[in-house]
């Protein structure tokens, strides 16, 4: 309390954490997975994180690579475009123009613009020319070809303040100029002169060219750029600015190739040498990443995505936002999700760590449930090798059973190597046999849906379909197809996948070596009705091969023993996590506090162990709506709130909310009474302690299981309906006190808004209630 | 008069020769600055000899005012500054004796010949120089008709008044009140550098000192450089320090948001030294209206209540203060107690009232005589010319136009100097023709003069505007114009295809920028450029004249229906 | 900083530069105002110039008569401290320098270190102090670069008898009335308030008229109007452009080095004259047309050149077989651009580029003339600079030789820019659905008017679900009616009307519901229609598309950002045809939904 103190004096925090009131709310449950614990080891959960931060960083490593690759080819035409701004210029223009880059990519694609950054920093400086190499000077000052100058919307709110933030942003930059010197601020050139910046460039004694970056610039007050722009182009080329523009929007029609011409004047474009450059497409970006990520011969991923989850992918990335960081916090959100499962704990089974830990006697539990489900599953050999029963007394050591599950594991991994170079090949038939040249663009987006049917297993169509065209192949697409697909084998990196799929490359060049070079066949245009009939031949066998290929590669994933250690298979993805509807649902916890109860206990239920499964609540519960009475006092109060107008009269609202207040009073004495009875026996309590826990206990009276055994006794003796004035006043105030309470949690909820124009009224901020 | 003429370049030598004597301190050096012209330069004299025209004989033959400051500028002439003036000379002397031989003199009322024999060029440009100076002070008429001219009477008065100033230290108070261009500042100038003996002369002006802590600081300056010693330590310093330098502030040089006055302390401290001064002072304040707008206006308090309070004999020299403006009212502008303290004596000045005043002025000035010694044939010719030209009745008639729209002298200076540059060779008189070319230009030019070279879709897009117009809808988007434009070029297929790549979109922003369309409201930076209102300055008529002149059947079709 | 005018005065601008040279030189008056609609920019280089070189004439020739100008910007000098020191400076011929702290300008000799940027009465003093510097050290003026060594009067005979004029050059003075309002009146009685031979010049693109202070605060200038140029004029000074291009040889990798080579003059010529026949029906601007020829003369002569090098090649081949000569003149007949006189043999043989023979030229021009057009399309507008243009539009090897029927389209001028453009680029069309979707609800919400909302969107609860609206009939009917003032102009001309968040949102909710509820993965839970519609669109996401369509300015904030507590209103910041397209690739018909459609 004293350090919230603290902080609530102190004023340079800007935000202050308040934990919620111990008094009388449970504390929460610290351990973050409860319901697994049953079958998970003591310290799972961590081990589990140390595993999740490994997998988790080798697939951002690769996210973060496959990006750079897109971006590298952008951020390089930008660097040229800047240091050959002033070099190459078209000769016969009639007055030199302002160089401005104008790179359209999304708003936070930091990446490209760090992408840039750097490759600014490694253009290699500029030598000094010879006769100042005589005179060395020891620690010359480094001589950067180009000097950039990062400026941002906020700063650039006036034209004088621009103008001071371009010429500051060069002329203040340490380490450029060895000393700067003093300048008297009334007599010497204004801070906002570019004629200041000329004295500098002219004291740096050789030329770069300086890079002015505007962020965001469609934040940027276009009356103020008009006339920056204007004014720097007063004073090139002795001052070689180059302009860096960052904008977010993409060019709406071939009209307006940026947004630059849509909001800026052709005088001010006249001025101007606009070369607008554009990030490859986010939805383009994506795809590439989860090809290259998790379906790419030449990479394995720890864990492999199923088919809800991507669908779920490909579905947000096309509908809501394609965004590479959106991306990332997906699959970051699904590694994490994987490794709640106590079971990932043998993501790596041959791991040293896991072995020894797995060795402990407190990991017996683990083991068993472990034990119990390699013997269920038919894949594993476990199962072949001692045919009994799973529920037999006996248990296996944990070496037994880590070997069997490196078995599956090493069984599960070239399972998915098989599916992704059958991938692979697929492409590459598709492009060929379909003419996929044709519609690159769209197929791009069906290849991402397709992923998902690969995985469920239900691509036989597909690959029938496809063996039957590569039958039909003439004879120099044939050709084609076959060296494509010998590039595509002679190209697997790893070693592991060339060992596997030895034979097919084999095949393939044998095919290759059979087929006749399609220059000396002779080949008539005439289409496959008269190919050579070699050709048939060997197309037809090529057919069967194909297919046979593919169908043996394309298997269901989730037959192989232990599939969910490696695999999310058909587990949803938590979209309510990164796409929540935060309105409605307070709405209708708001309403119907009950069903979240329920639904949070029937959540609990789901996931204890099937031992243990204590029906507690009781089956009429569910059905039975619940009297207003009932609920909880915010609740009454906002559903008094839903039947109101516009604006709220507070008084009137008040006495509707006492009115239930006294009827669910009434509600509690009786059952108090009747339960009263049944308890004569046991022992009576004492109306004071009665009385004075009575407000609290009222407060709780609504949380159903709670409060049976929380207050039991609501009981006094003399109240009947009647209260002595006291009591009256005391009852009084305490609904007051209630009523406040529920007002100010609507109110921080913001569900209402004061009206300073009348008098104890407060309007509504949502209208739209469905009830 | 005389003792003026000759005296002034003397005493001005003699002031130079001390001051270069002592060592070059900035309070001494400034009073060169402030004598505009290197005339009063000693080595102009002996330039005197060597001429054979000594300017003061010829003052002492016109003893009008105007000679006599054409005679001050006389040395100037000596150093002719055009590039090898020595050049014009010795042609035209050579030319004189070559004149001789050629053709014989020719009297005033013979025709003029038709170009200007070539040995006369140059005097030609002479008198082109001539003309131009003389424009540049315009010689005064005194219309010596019935009553005398406002401006004369104005003079006496103002000189009486300085007079009384400089010589007996009256402090004298007075509003010179006169239409643009009816001489007002020249008079002042006159009527000082009339006086016998030189009073101190402070200038001020409202356009120029926007405040009075301006004002003061600007007195003390000049002050300061006439008198020699600094007024201004102590006004400087917390100056300064009133407005700290600060670098951060980009708004440095923005006026102080609330006008610091100088404490009356400062206004009394200074204005009051002023009649212990050495010498009077007279100080004349040009647009006086506008120093009456100044908060309290306590400089004004403080200037006249030092005047009023300025008795004769007490040892102290005079001071007058001249308040100079265009506003008739201007003495309602100003508060009860500035008002008590201001003697209340207007001066009146006038445009010159009669059309042959203007005339007569033209006349002066295009028969200005050159300085220099010209062949004698050529001022009877050039006389001559300009009898023609000011006998032409359609010369007259334009110049009743102009007189009849203003009697600002500056408008017939400006028309005749552009009549004046216009002479060449080909030729070499002025004519009416150049004087309505010159008219044109100069006394009210056309507003929309690029209106018949407009580009193609800038017409159409004048067009739909029109076309909106007559529909009852003045303001228009750039959408509207377009959306009607497209339709036109739908309905008849006569218009280019090109339009469409943006074209249009230009020559929208060409007419914003020309002002042919003005925007209705002002911009507001959450409506795109495509939707800001605008209004059309032109009225039909121009845009049929346009359309006519662009002579494109389908576009007069077009226009021919709104 | 015009490079190919500063030389010499373009033709058609004798009359002024002569008119300025007369009055300038003799007695001007104080302040004149140089007008010129068409071309600014080039008049105020050609002001520029002539100021410039009258101040270094009279520098050099021992003339009585001293110039000191300063030529400034009003744009650039957007506060007074800017203009005086810019002023100061350049009439000062001072050149601040880095070294000693960029110190302005600060009085010459002893009473150097005043302050001259502080008001416009220390601005006048500071003119005052530059008269003394002229009238003192006129002649070490020209020596001096920096404050070392001034000061030093040495008061020397020959400057006692000059006279020193002060000329004030401002370019794009119309800017002053807004950036630098009181500063106005006073630069126009600059001579009589500074009591020195001070001459005030403004050139502008805008009439005096319309920039004149109130009240008649400031005497009339002397007008000088800049006639348009004519077309002979225009012609000449794009020609006379080539002579500099030919003199300056260019290190382009853009453009050929021979493309400018002084023989090709008279092609050029012609060349220009079909550009402008062209051109100038929509642009006078010479600086436009320039950059128009710019961009095209490249690939207009590149076939030229190309022929003449496989020609010098093939002579050499020849030459080297040692083959007779008269197979060379008739193999040489065979050649692109004939020529059969004697004087051109010599020049093959020299190898010595000669000027293509007349049907060539002809033919060149023929080929090229629709590309003109393209050109004037894409550059006038800057959809693209000069030398992009150049590079998309080279015309394809040996054009001359090929028949007209291979000529390949772009020669034909259709397309201009939009050629670049790959399937991975951004654009508008790539964005994900809900941001089309809601680009279109915006435009509905901005174009409908919020009354007709019930009867354009209104669905009764019951079928809420799929129910298409009646096509045509009430809006038809409706607007007869609102026949206010004259005929009544739709909406979407006027410009977008503001609409709140929530509205938008309602009017997303019915599109999504009608358009898109098919493509929606199937969720159990909703069972009542329109449930999951209303769960969708009060999802993060969708706010958080609109913030960013907002941020990339396509929808345009109205209510200022920083108020929490009010629902924000937007506009739609989208056209009209953009609009129509994106509705398209989602399926909806926008002209049913518009109030007042087209």
């Amino acid at each position: 309390m004293s350090s919230i103190d603290r902080d609530l004096e102190d004023p340079s925090k800007t935000c202050i954490y308040i934990p919620p009131g111990t008094s009388d709310e449970v504390a929460p449950d610290v351990s973050p997975y409860p319901s697994y614990q049953w079958r998970d080891l003591p310290g799972g959960y961590e081990l589990r994180m140390q595993m999740y931060k490994l997998s988790w960083m080798k697939c951002l490593g690769r996210v973060k690579s496959i990006v750079r690759s897109l971006h590298s080819s952008v951020a390089a035409k930008v660097v040229h475009e800047v240091t050959h701004a002033y070099t190459d210029i078209l000769p016969g223009l009639p007055y030199p123009e302002l160089p401005v880059v104008a790179i359209s990519a999304e708003g936070g694609s930091s990446s490209l613009y760090s992408l840039i950054r750097q490759q600014f920093d490694q253009l290699p400086p500029v030598v000094s020319d010879a006769n100042q190499r005589e005179n060395a000077i020891p620690d010359e000052p480094p001589r950067p070809p180009v000097i950039l100058n990062h400026l941002y919307p906020a700063d650039c709110l006036t034209l004088t303040a621009m103008m001071k933030a371009i010429v500051t942003g060069f002329v203040d930059q340490d380490g450029i100029l060895e000393a700067s010197i003093k300048r008297k601020p009334t007599t010497s050139l204004a801070s906002y002169d570019i004629n200041l910046l000329a004295a500098w460039y002219s004291a740096l004694g050789y030329i770069p060219s300086l890079v002015v970056f505007l962020h965001d610039f469609e934040q940027f007050d276009p009356v103020v750029i008009q006339d920056v722009l204007y004014i720097c182009s007063l004073s090139i080329p002795h001052l070689p600015l180059v302009f860096v523009l960052a904008l977010s929007s993409p060019p709406t029609s071939p009209a307006k190739p940026s947004y630059l011409h849509v909001a800026y004047p052709r005088d001010t474009l006249a001025l101007l040498r606009v070369s607008v450059l554009s990030a490859p497409a986010e939805a383009a970006v994506v795809e590439e990443i989860i090809n290259k990520t998790f379906f790419d011969p030449d990479f394995e991923p720890d864990v492999v995505l199923g088919p809800a989850v991507l669908d779920f992918i490909t579905d947000f990335s096309s509908r809501h936002c394609a965004s590479i960081d959106a991306l990332i916090t997906m699959l970051q959100l699904i590694h994490l999700k994987h490794f709640t499962d106590p079971i990932t704990l043998l993501m790596h089974p041959e791991s040293h760590a896991t072995r020894s830990r797995l060795r402990n006697s407190d990991a017996r539990p683990f083991l068993d449930v472990l034990q119990a489900r390699l013997l269920n599953s038919p894949g594993s050999k476990l199962a072949k090798e001692n045919p009994l029963d799973s529920d037999s007394e006996e248990r296996l050591s944990a070496d037994v059973l880590l070997d069997a599950v490196s078995d599956a594991n090493k069984a599960f991994r070239k399972k998915a190597r098989g599916i992704r170079v059958a991938l692979g090949i697929m492409r590459i038939v598709k492009d060929v046999v379909l003419g996929g040249k044709a519609d690159q663009g769209r197929q791009g987006t069906g290849d991402l849906e397709m992923l998902p049917a690969v995985l469920r297993g239900r691509l036989n169509r597909d690959v029938r379909y496809l063996g039957m065209a590569a039958k039909k192949l003439s004879a120099q697409k044939l050709h084609e197809l076959l060296s494509a697909l010998h590039a595509f084998f002679h190209n697997l990196e790893s070693a592991v996948v060339r060992r596997e799929e030895e034979h097919a490359r084999v095949k393939i060049v044998s095919l290759m070596a059979q087929l006749p070079e399609p220059d000396e066949v002779g080949e008539p245009p005439s289409g496959p009705a008269e190919r050579p009939p070699a050709v048939v031949q060997l197309a037809a066998d090529f057919g069967e091969w194909l297919t046979d290929f593919l169908e043996e590669h394309f298997v269901r994933l989730d037959e192989c023993a232990l599939w969910d250690v490696w695999y999310t298979g058909g587990t949803p993805f938590p979209s309510e996590l990164i796409n929540p509807a935060p309105r409605p649902t307070a709405v209708a916890a708001l309403l119907h506090p009950d069903d979240v109860v329920h639904a949070h206990a029937e959540l609990l239920k789901a996931l204890r162990p099937p031992s243990d499964r204590t029906p507690e609540l009781e089956p009429d519960d569910d059905e039975r709506e619940l009297e207003l009475w009932e609920l909880p006092d915010t609740t009454i109060l906002f559903r008094r709130f839903v039947e109101a107008g516009r604006m709220v009269n507070v008084y009137d609202w008040f006495e509707s909310f006492k009115v239930v207040l006294e009827d669910q009073q009434r509600h509690l004495c009786r059952r108090a009474r009747q339960r009263e009875k049944e308890a004569q026996k046991s022992q009576d309590s004492s109306p004071i302690k009665a009385r004075s826990r009575k407000g609290k206990g009222k407060r709780r009276a609504v949380e159903m299981d709670v409060d049976e055994e929380e207050d039991p006794e609501m009981y006094d003796d003399e109240e009947d309906e009647e209260l002595d004035e006291d009591e009256m006043e005391q009852w009084s105030v305490e609904v007051q006190a209630r009523f406040m309470r529920a007002l100010h949690e609507l109110d921080f909820a913001g569900f209402i808004k004061h009206t300073g124009r009348k008098a104890d009224h407060v309007i509504r901020t949502i209208y739209d209630v469905p009830d | 008069m005389d003792c003026v003429e000759i005296v002034t370049p003397s005493r001005a030598s003699l002031r130079i020769a001390n001051h270069h004597s002592t060592a070059a301190s900035p309070l001494l050096q400034q009073p060169r600055i402030r004598a505009s012209t290197p005339t009063r330069s000693p080595q102009a004299l002996p330039k005197y000899g060597r001429r054979g025209v000594s300017p003061s004989k010829k003052a002492r033959l016109a003893l009008d005012d105007a000679t006599q400051l054409e005679s001050n500028e006389t040395p100037q002439d000596g150093t002719e500054p055009v590039f090898g003036g020595t050049t014009h000379l010795r042609s035209s002397v050579s030319s004189r004796r070559k004149g001789k031989a050629t053709w014989r003199p020719l009297a005033s009322d013979e025709a003029l010949p038709r170009i200007l024999p070539s040995e006369l060029e140059p005097c030609l440009e002479l008198q082109k120089r001539a003309i131009l100076k003389s424009l540049q002070n315009l010689p005064d008429i005194d219309e010596n008709d019935e009553h005398v001219s406002a401006n004369a009477t104005a003079y006496g008065q103002l000189n009486d008044l300085l007079k009384g100033t400089v010589l007996r230290g009256e402090g004298n108070s007075c509003l010179l009140i006169g239409p643009r261009g009816s001489g007002k500042t020249r008079l002042v100038e006159k009527a000082i550098a009339s006086l016998p003996e030189r009073p101190i002369v402070i200038h001020l002006s409202g356009h120029a000192q926007h405040n009075d802590r301006l004002a003061i600081r600007e007195i003390a300056w000049q002050l300061a450089q006439q008198t020699g010693h600094s007024f201004l330590p102590s006004e400087g310093d917390n100056a300064v320090e009133e407005t700290p330098p600060d670098p951060e502030n980009p708004f440095l040089d923005e006026p102080e948001p609330n006008i610091v006055l100088p404490p009356p302390a400062h206004l009394l401290a200074l204005i009051s030294v002023i009649p212990t001064l050495p010498r009077p002072t007279i100080i004349a304040l040009d647009a006086f209206d506008l120093f009456a707008a100044h908060p309290r206006q306590s400089l004004l308090y403080c200037l006249l209540d030092t005047v009023q309070s300025c008795r004769v004999g007490t040892g102290t020299k005079g001071i007058a203060v001249i308040g100079i403006t265009t506003r008739v009212d201007t003495i309602n502008l100003l508060e009860k107690r500035v008002k008590s303290r201001f003697s209340g004596r207007m001066l009146r000045t006038a445009c010159p009232g009669r059309l042959h005043h203007w005339t007569e002025l033209a006349r002066a000035a295009l028969s200005a005589s050159i300085s220099q010694d010209v062949p004698e044939e050529w001022p009877p010719l050039w006389k001559a010319a300009v009898d023609s030209f000011l006998h032409d009745a359609t010369v007259m008639e334009n110049f009743k136009e102009t007189f009849s729209l203003t009697r600002d002298v500056q408008t017939l200076r400006r028309i005749l100097t552009t009549v004046a540059t216009n002479l060449t060779a080909a030729s070499p008189y002025p004519s009416a023709v150049k004087l309505a070319a010159s008219t044109g230009i100069q006394r009210c030019p056309p507003r929309f003069s690029f209106l018949a070279s407009l580009p193609y879709p800038a017409i159409c897009l004048c067009i739909a505007a029109v076309h909106y117009q007559t529909a009852g809808h003045d303001a228009f988007t750039f959408e509207m114009l377009h959306e009607s434009f497209r339709d036109q070029v739908r309905t008849s297929q006569s218009a280019p295809i090109q339009i469409e790549g943006g074209g249009i979109g230009m020559a929208f922003e060409r007419l914003i920028a020309l002002r042919v369309f003005t925007p209705v409201a002002a911009s507001s930076s959450s409506t795109t450029r495509e939707f800001v209102l605008y209004r059309l300055v032109l009225d039909r008529n121009e845009v049929k004249r346009a359309v006519g002149v662009m002579g494109q059947t389908n576009l007069k079709k077009w226009f021919s229906k709104a | 900083m015009d490079s190919t005018t500063t030389d010499m005065t373009p033709v058609g601008y004798e009359a002024c530069t002569s008119l300025l040279t007369t009055l300038l030189t003799s007695y001007p008056p104080p302040f004149m105002f140089v007008y010129d609609p068409e071309t600014p920019r080039l008049t105020s280089s050609v002001v520029r110039t002539l100021v410039q070189d009258l101040k270094t004439r009279s520098k050099t020739a021992g003339s009585p008569l001293k110039f000191a100008s300063a030529v400034v910007n009003a744009v650039a000098c957007f506060t007074r401290r800017l203009f005086y020191d810019t002023v100061l400076n350049a009439l000062a011929e001072w050149r601040p320098s880095w070294e000693d702290g960029c110190g302005n300008w600060s009085g010459s000799g002893s009473m150097s270190g005043q302050r001259f940027n502080e008001n416009f009465d220390a601005f006048v003093h500071g003119l005052q102090a530059i008269r003394t510097l002229l009238e003192h050290g006129s002649d070490d003026l020209t020596t001096k670069t920096s404050a070392k060594g001034k000061g030093k009067a040495k008061a020397t005979s020959n400057n006692e008898n000059e006279t020193h004029r002060l000329i004030i050059v401002i370019e794009r003075a119309e800017r002053l009335k807004d950036s630098l309002p009181d500063l106005l009146v006073p630069l126009t009685r600059l001579a009589e308030l500074s009591q020195l031979d001070v001459i005030t010049i403004f050139v502008s693109d805008v009439r005096w008229a319309d920039m004149r202070p109130s009240l008649g605060a400031s005497p009339d200038p002397y007008y000088i109007d800049i006639p348009a140029l004519s077309k002979q004029n225009t012609i000449e000074i794009m020609t006379t452009a080539f002579d500099t291009m030919a003199s300056c040889s260019s290190s382009s990798k853009l453009v050929d080095a021979e493309a400018y080579s002084p023989v090709l003059r008279s092609l050029y010529d012609q060349f220009i004259t079909t550009l402008y026949s062209i051109c100038s029906p929509f642009v006078h601007d010479v600086y436009e047309l320039m950059y128009i020829a710019a961009a095209r003369w490249p690939g207009f002569i590149l076939p030229v050149l190309e022929a003449h090098r496989a020609y010098i090649e093939e002579l050499d081949r020849l030459r080297a077989d040692g083959r007779s000569h008269e197979f060379d003149s008739d193999h040489r007949a065979t050649e692109v651009s004939a020529h059969s006189d004697d004087e051109m043999r010599d020049h093959d043989i020299a190898g010595i580029l000669y000027l293509p023979t007349e049907d060539t030229r002809i033919r060149l021009v023929r080929l090229f003339t629709p590309s003109f057009t393209s050109a004037l399309e894409g550059l006038y507008p800057r959809l693209t600079h000069a030398a992009d243009w150049a590079r998309e539009h080279i015309p394809p090897a040996n054009l001359l030789t090929l028949p007209y029927t291979q000529i390949p389209a772009h020669m034909s001028g259709a397309l201009g820019a939009q050629t670049t453009g790959g399937a991975h680029r951004r654009d508008i069309h790539a964005f994900p659905r809900t941001s089309q979707f809601i680009l279109v609800a915006a435009f509905l919400a901005s174009t409908n008017s919020p009354k007709s909302d019930m009867r354009m969107f209104g669905r009764g609860t019951d079928e809420r679900a799929k129910r298409r609206r009646r096509k045509g009939g009430s809006p038809r009917k409706a607007r007869e009616g609102t026949g206010g003032g004259g005929i009544k102009i739709p909406q979407r001309l006027l410009g977008p009307t503001p609409f709140p968040v929530d509205r938008l949102l309602a009017i997303l909710g019915v599109l999504l519901e009608e358009y898109d509820a098919e493509t929606r993965p199937q969720v159990p839970q909703f069972a009542i229609p329109g449930e999951y519609t209303d769960m969708e669109i009060a999802r993060v996401s969708i706010h958080a598309a609109i913030m960013e369509l907002a941020s990339m300015r396509l929808l345009i904030r109205v209510s200022s950002a920083d108020r929490v507590d009010a629902t924000p209103t937007f506009k739609c910041g989208i056209s009209y045809d953009i609009a129509l397209q994106l509705a398209r690739e989602i399926g909806i018909v926008l002209n049913d939904l518009l109030w007042d459609s087209v």
